[in-house]
């Protein structure tokens, strides 16, 4: 029996071998994925599938609290695994959840002292390209996962040590970069050696039975500190929704709603009421366990809590999770799933958004909630390059202000320097800078949004992806107004200009002037009783206006100074007319959040009460064909309202019609309200 | 407080190095005239610093230094490294400064690269800009990537008299001390760029750096930072450096005065003035400079264990590792410094019960028991337990001899707070930390003390490996060379943890910082961004640009009033087209004395091999049919101020005793050594050698051998290989 000083050495060790297993892979990769987005990672799992060591602060942390198992089965039904063998495989379906997308491509290794199995090393790569209908594997609209490229169930890609030939040729010939798979696949190949040796200085010192101890020791001591972490949030229920922009194949947006109950330490989310799988690689595959990736929130809600905690598996013993069958975030069958993090950054928010009604002086008001990488192709398609990973900001919370333009809530991505782009691509960047007036006003101001604007220099494409919340805005909390929304305009205020939303490839002539201003973070508390000269210093900074310091704060700055008298009548009379008051309201449950004039619109016609009715009765038809239906319902509905609803205000009559049309097509399919028959 | 060596007999030249630390004052004399020297003949000596006016204790310092023999005629140079640039940057006590930057780009600064210190953190808060967001100002001038002017200004800089007025007058409104101009592009058109400056400084009559000037390098938020980095501080170092000369002057010494720098070299003291950002990571530097000096051509990695943190630095062949990722604070540096990590705990460290998790675990750190009250065993009051007081509660250090018997220590202080920890660490549970607490407290803090001993260099190792990993290097291959008061005293174990077989402790290790400054080599790196494929069409435009290079750096080597000749080190950052990270590749080297006279023609083939090599061994894999691009050019002019001479057999140990000391877990009983004329040639642990400076460790299966320098060499395995051992290269 192991001291608890030998069992904390020992996963000191372990936890040095898994940062050395990720620093092997990344100096051994050839990809951009890997060096400049980071998007790779390794561990150490024991015989439970969970990892017991995981980097702290290399490559992707969200995958913390993957379960190796399933993969483990399905490769070992034709014979156990033996030293030296490398399960291979990318398949969200086959791989039992394992694998997010196909791009993400997973190595898992067994770990033996003597011809004792003691565990599992695991490494994956987010590769180049694995096939598919479009370059690089991940397009929105691809709307099946053989779309996507090559399906690879686990395999021994590695027998004994020596790499299966027929496997590499196989995986060879369905990437359009093969070389640079081969490369990532033996960088991930070295990582898993490197573990192999770190875990054989281990086991030798310990044994199979004390490296079992280490293990379980490390997951017991994450769980009892995740645990005491979220005992901060109060026991109860909670529910919010928030919506995606669109479903990727129509303009009818997609709902993601979330009950969360919390009871002493331990929080289960439900997800039920989430719109049905679509037609469009936007679906999560979690076989309806809590998975890794879409519970980061309560991840960072524990780091933000217990900054120290040892990345594990542990992290998982405190998460609960219910998502019914056939939905977005249970994807099952072939529903494409390339894009799947943006469903999964929309489930953030909804958790965010329930659980700041838990613990309103820890969790902050929505973030800006999106990632796009602009890209510019050349005409001639030879180069695609990304101009500036763009991002918002953060949400504000009780005690601080937002952070401005910067965002880690999806990926901790670095941005390009301009003077790299412009020596790189075919663009001059005219402006890269916070976004004036675009974080949410509140006592703690939500973070700005940024602001790129550059010009073609030769004719091109301009590609978009994870464009979000042009329609519907970061919520703000406790009186905090919500943010700006996204904005991408071409040519903006000549007679070509043209507003985008959803953009697959847009053609750029040269001379032409693009501009994305990203959506604003979420405001926290009343404005009005924001300091003055908290809004002052934002004025003199410039990302406050004087117009919008008096509008949004009722703060009158006058060549440079707050009128403090003119400030206090003006806000004097703000409280006394209920001016405050103009915030919107969710209609369930999140009392507290200010959703804006557009989630305004869209739940007076589409209430929750009846999108959750509709939503029980989606679930009885066949999974493939419930998101047509949905979308058939919504669409004749929408189809009575302006073009650019809720974006723009529709007139009384044609709302009141609207809110009758779908209450009748929800009746027709589901039965009367209950109460009103 | 001085050294037992006596001032030789007869004149010699002197360089004297000087470190100031935040508690003393360091001072090396070394011999100045060129000639090689053994560590053995430097004199030490020691002052408290003067925190207030740092000159004040180097004045004091100095003049009782020359008071033990030296002439002031034959102080050849003196040596100077301080940290008052970087503390002025950390507590932010630097100068109000404005940027001029290009329209459409006033946040650089705001938006900096983007990334949240923390991925799982939804408090993470980016560090504050440098400089406020009100204080940055936009003019209409930017270039593009080959230096072009792009906008319509109209002035030679492309800012008409109209704009710059207007520019001025909102200048004037912020009201700085100093002024940067950095400009998109700007590294491209250093001299559109510098015009722009010279006009503002007119027109303000403050001092305004240009960026491009500063570092012509593409990356316009790291330019940006190190631009405004050195016009904060220049003020006040501006003042240092001139308080400094008033001072040598009142002693008569009117040598060359020489200020280090976080490149690992030296430069003078009018350099230093006009570009203080070079100065401010000098200090962790110093260390690793000494060791370049003293073992060239050996692969070491130097182990500085002070009093909060253990740092580290890597020598490649006797050649410190640099890097360009480097910050302070917050801010990047994207100059080359001399690349040294944390690692972990120092002997002030806290030793503590951690009950955060299921079970109680021990931690050794981050928190630091601080100078004051200090270790419990120093008997000022504190209670927590410091890594210190597990070396007492050991047997490791002896309280009666700790730092030659100057500042006695208790050792029941330290064994009571230790057991107080071990009580904390009990939870009804077998928590491994020792007997129950109805034992004696003695063999409470054993259990402890053990803990705390392995926590520590566990810690250490995991740490030291990932360093080393990142550029895809094992520690088996490096020898230690330990410094810092507890360097000595946990170099054997940390060793013994990731499989370093030898460990140098160097003369004078308390002192080895000042002894870097003493040697540190003249040094100045310049770079230009290129962005050009390496190929033969290009060998003439590569050769022209780094012959242009190379003239800036002997231009400047003029400068520096130095006569001994040196090496210019010509190289490139070259990367696969497509791939996102660059490795530096040497282009050429050249002595400094030929370099101007023959031309310099630049053969690609060789550099494309060696970019290969460093390719396989860094990345693991070669494609010989892409496109090498080249996209920096760096220059960089180094000059050696004497030798150190290796040290020889000679020396020796007498045994002065022996107790029994903890580690690993066991009480062995340990001989007690220390240095002398004449005695065993070598010691086997377990055993203690005490010095005046620091304790070192030898344990079982470690060997001690000695030399005429003072320099003890430890190597793990029986005597017999001597003193030579312990840099002695294995192939890597």
């Amino acid at each position: 029996m192991l001291t608890t000083v030998e069992k904390d050495v020992a996963h000191t060790r372990l936890q040095a071998a898994v940062e050395e297993m990720c620093l092997t892979l990344r100096r051994a990769s050839r990809s951009l994925y890997v060096r400049d987005a980071a998007d790779f990672a390794c561990a150490v799992a024991d015989l439970s599938g969970r990892f017991v060591a995981y980097p702290q602060d290399v490559g992707v942390s969200g995958f913390v609290g993957l379960d190796l198992t399933p993969a483990i089965e399905a490769a070992t039904a034709n014979g156990p695994l033996a030293p030296g063998d490398v399960v291979l495989t990318n398949d969200p379906y086959l791989s039992g959840g394992l694998s997010t997308h196909l791009p993400d491509v997973h190595a898992i290794a067994p770990f033996f002292d003597g011809d004792e199995l003691v565990g599992y090393g695991w490494a994956f790569v987010h590769v180049s390209d694995v096939g598919g209908r479009v370059p690089s594997s991940v397009s929105v609209l691809n709307d099946s996962v053989f779309a996507e490229g090559l399906r690879v169930p686990p395999v021994r890609y590695v027998r004994a040590g020596t790499v299966v030939p027929e496997v590499e040729a196989i995986l060879a010939a369905n990437s359009r970069t093969p070389e640079a798979n081969r490369g990532d696949l033996h960088a991930m190949l070295a990582a898993l050696d490197t573990g192999r040796r770190r875990v054989g200085e281990l086991t030798a010192d310990l044994g199979p039975a004390g490296f079992a101890d280490v293990g379980a020791f490390a997951r017991e001591q994450s769980a009892a500190r995740a645990r005491s972490a979220l005992r901060t949030l109060a026991d109860g229920t909670y529910r919010f929704e928030d919506f995606l922009d669109n479903d990727g194949v129509s303009g009818v947006p997609l709902r993601v709603v979330v009950t969360a109950t919390v009871d002493d330490g331990a929080v289960h989310l439900d997800l039920t009421g989430t719109d049905p799988q679509v037609e469009a690689a936007l679906n999560m595959v979690t076989f309806g366990r809590a998975h890794s990736w879409v519970v980061t929130r309560l991840f960072a809600i524990v780091g933000t809590l217990d900054p120290a905690v040892p990345l594990n598996g542990g992290l998982m013993d405190v998460i609960g999770f219910t998502a019914p069958e056939g939905t977005l975030l249970n994807a099952t069958g072939t529903a494409a799933t390339g894009v799947r993090h943006a469903t999964t950054s929309r489930v953030n928010d909804v958790v965010s958004g329930a659980l700041v009604q838990a613990a309103p002086e820890v969790l902050p008001a929505a973030s800006s909630g999106l990632v796009v990488p602009v890209v510019f192709a050349a005409a001639d398609g030879s180069r695609v390059d990304v101009v500036e990973p763009m991002v918002g900001g953060t949400g504000a919370r009780h005690g601080a202000d937002g952070a401005d333009g910067r965002d880690s809530g999806i990926s901790n991505l670095s941005n390009n320097p301009v003077e790299t782009v412009e020596a790189n691509v075919s663009v001059r960047v005219l402006r890269y800078a916070l976004r004036a007036d675009s974080g949410g006003a509140g006592r703690w101001r939500g973070g700005s949004g940024l602001e790129l604007e550059f010009e073609a220099l030769t004719d091109g494409g301009l590609l978009a992806r994870g464009l979000e919340r042009l329609r519907f805005r970061p919520w703000g909390f406790a009186g905090g107004r919500p943010g700006a929304l996204t904005e991408l305009v071409v040519n903006e205020g000549r007679t070509d200009e043209r507003r985008l939303s959803v953009v697959d490839v847009h053609p750029l002539r040269a001379g032409d002037r693009v501009v994305l201003r990203t959506s604003g973070a979420g405001g926290y508390g009343d404005p009005l009783e924001r300091a003055e000269q908290a809004v002052l210093a934002d004025v003199a900074a410039g990302l406050v206006t004087v117009k919008a310091a008096l509008e949004a704060y009722g703060v009158v700055v006058r060549d440079g100074v707050v009128d403090t008298a003119a400030t206090a009548a003006e806000r004097a009379g703000r409280s006394v007319s209920g001016e405050r008051t103009g915030r919107s309201v969710s209609a369930d449950g999140g009392r507290a959040h200010s959703l804006g004039p557009e989630r305004e619109r869209w739940e007076r016609v589409f209430p929750s009460v009846l999108a959750d009715r509709l939503d029980v009765y989606l679930r009885t038809l066949p999974t493939t064909t419930r998101a047509a239906r949905r979308r058939e319902i919504l669409g004749g509905v929408l189809a009575g309202l302006p073009e650019r609803f809720p974006g723009v205000p529709a007139s009384e009559a044609a709302s009141v019609a609207a809110e009758r049309a779908f209450a009748e097509a929800v009746t027709a399919v589901a039965g009367p309200t209950p109460g009103t028959a | 407080m001085s050294s037992p060596v006596a001032v030789p007999a007869g004149r010699r030249r002197w360089r004297i190095g000087i470190d100031v630390g935040g508690t003393f004052t360091d001072l090396v004399a070394v011999p100045g005239d060129g000639a090689s020297w053994s560590p053995a003949d430097a004199i030490t000596h020691k002052v408290p610093s003067t925190p207030h006016d740092p000159s004040e204790g180097v004045e004091t310092g100095l003049a009782q230094l020359l008071a033990r023999g030296i002439a002031v005629e034959d102080v050849a140079a003196v040596a100077h490294g301080t940290t008052i640039g970087l503390n002025a940057i950390l507590q932010g006590r630097v100068a109000r400064a404005a940027l001029v930057t290009s329209a459409g780009h006033r946040d650089v600064l705001q938006i900096a690269r983007a990334r949240m210190p923390r991925s799982f953190d939804l408090h993470a808060t980016p560090a504050r800009p440098i400089v406020p967001r009100e204080h940055v100002l936009e003019v209409a001038q930017r270039f593009a990537a080959d230096g072009a002017a792009v906008g319509d200004g109209a002035g030679a800089d492309g800012v008409d008299d109209a704009e710059l007025g207007r520019l001025v007058e909102r200048l004037a409104a912020v009201a700085p001390e100093v002024v940067a101009v950095s400009l998109v592009g700007g590294y491209a058109a250093r001299e559109a760029e510098q015009l722009l400056a010279d006009r503002l400084a007119a027109a303000l009559d403050v001092p305004v750096t240009s960026a491009a000037a500063v570092w012509p390098e593409a990356g316009e938020y790291e330019r940006t930072t190190l631009a405004l980095l050195d016009a904060q501080i220049t003020p006040l170092m501006t003042g240092y450096f001139t308080a400094l000369r008033e001072r040598l002057s009142r002693l008569r010494i009117d040598a060359r005065v020489y200020i280090t720098t976080s490149n690992g070299g030296s430069v003078s003291i009018e350099d230093a003035i006009r570009r203080p950002v070079q100065t401010v990571l000098s200090g962790p530097a110093g260390g690793v400079s000494a060791a370049a000096t003293a073992w060239p051509g050996t692969d070491m990695v130097t182990v500085d264990m002070g009093g909060t943190s253990s740092d580290i630095g890597v020598l490649r062949g006797g050649r410190p590792v640099l890097t360009t990722t480097a910050t302070v604070g917050p801010h990047p540096l994207m100059t080359p410094v001399v690349e040294v990590s944390a690692i972990g705990a120092g002997g002030g460290s806290v030793v503590s019960a951690d009950r955060s998790g299921a079970r109680p675990v021990l931690r050794v750190g981050p928190a630091s028991v601080g100078a004051v009250p200090g270790p419990a065993a120093y008997g000022a009051g504190g209670t927590q337990p410091a890594l210190t007081d597990a070396y007492v509660h050991a047997g490791v250090i002896d309280p009666a001899t700790f730092l030659g018997g100057t500042f006695p220590l208790r050792a029941d202080l330290a064994t009571a707070a230790l057991a107080r920890v071990a009580d904390e660490l009990r939870d009804g549970e077998v928590s491994g930390a020792g007997p129950a607490p109805s034992e004696a407290g003695p063999a409470r803090a054993d259990g402890v003390t053990d803990a705390a001993l392995r926590v520590a260099s566990v810690g250490m190792a995991a740490r030291l490996r990932t360093v080393l990993a990142v550029r895809g290097e094992v520690p088996e291959r490096y020898t230690f060379v330990a410094f810092g008061g507890a360097g000595g005293t946990h170099a054997a174990l940390l060793a013994d943890e990731v499989g370093v077989r030898r460990v140098l402790v160097p003369a004078a290790a308390g002192t080895f910082c000042a002894l870097g400054a003493a040697i540190a080599p003249i040094r100045r790196d310049v770079a230009r961004t290129v962005r050009t494929v390496v190929g033969e069409q290009n060998a003439e435009a590569l050769t022209a640009a780094s012959a242009g290079l190379e003239r800036e750096v002997l231009d400047w080597l003029r400068t520096q009033d130095v006569a001994a000749a040196g090496t210019v080190t010509l190289s490139a950052d070259l990367r696969y087209a497509g791939q996102p990270t660059t490795l530096e590749v040497v282009l050429a080297e050249r002595p400094t004395d030929g370099a101007g006279a023959e031309p310099l023609r630049l053969e690609i083939e060789p550099v494309l091999r060696r970019f290969a090599e460093q390719h396989e061994r860094v990345h693991g894999f070669v494609d010989p049919t892409a496109t090498v691009r080249a996209e920096t050019l760096r220059a960089s002019v180094s000059v050696r101020l004497g030798e150190v001479r290796p040290g020889h057999g000679g020396a020796a140990f007498v045994k002065t005793g022996a107790r029994d000391v903890r580690y690993d877990g066991t009480p062995r009983p340990a001989s007690v050594h220390t240095l002398a004329q004449d005695g065993e040639a070598s010691v086997t642990g377990p055993a203690v050698i005490e010095k005046p400076d620091t304790t070192v460790l030898v344990p079982a299966g470690w060997t001690a051998t000695t030399d005429d320098g003072g320099n003890l060499h430890l190597v793990r395995g029986p005597a017999g290989s001597g003193a030579e051992a312990a840099t002695k290269n294995e192939e890597g």
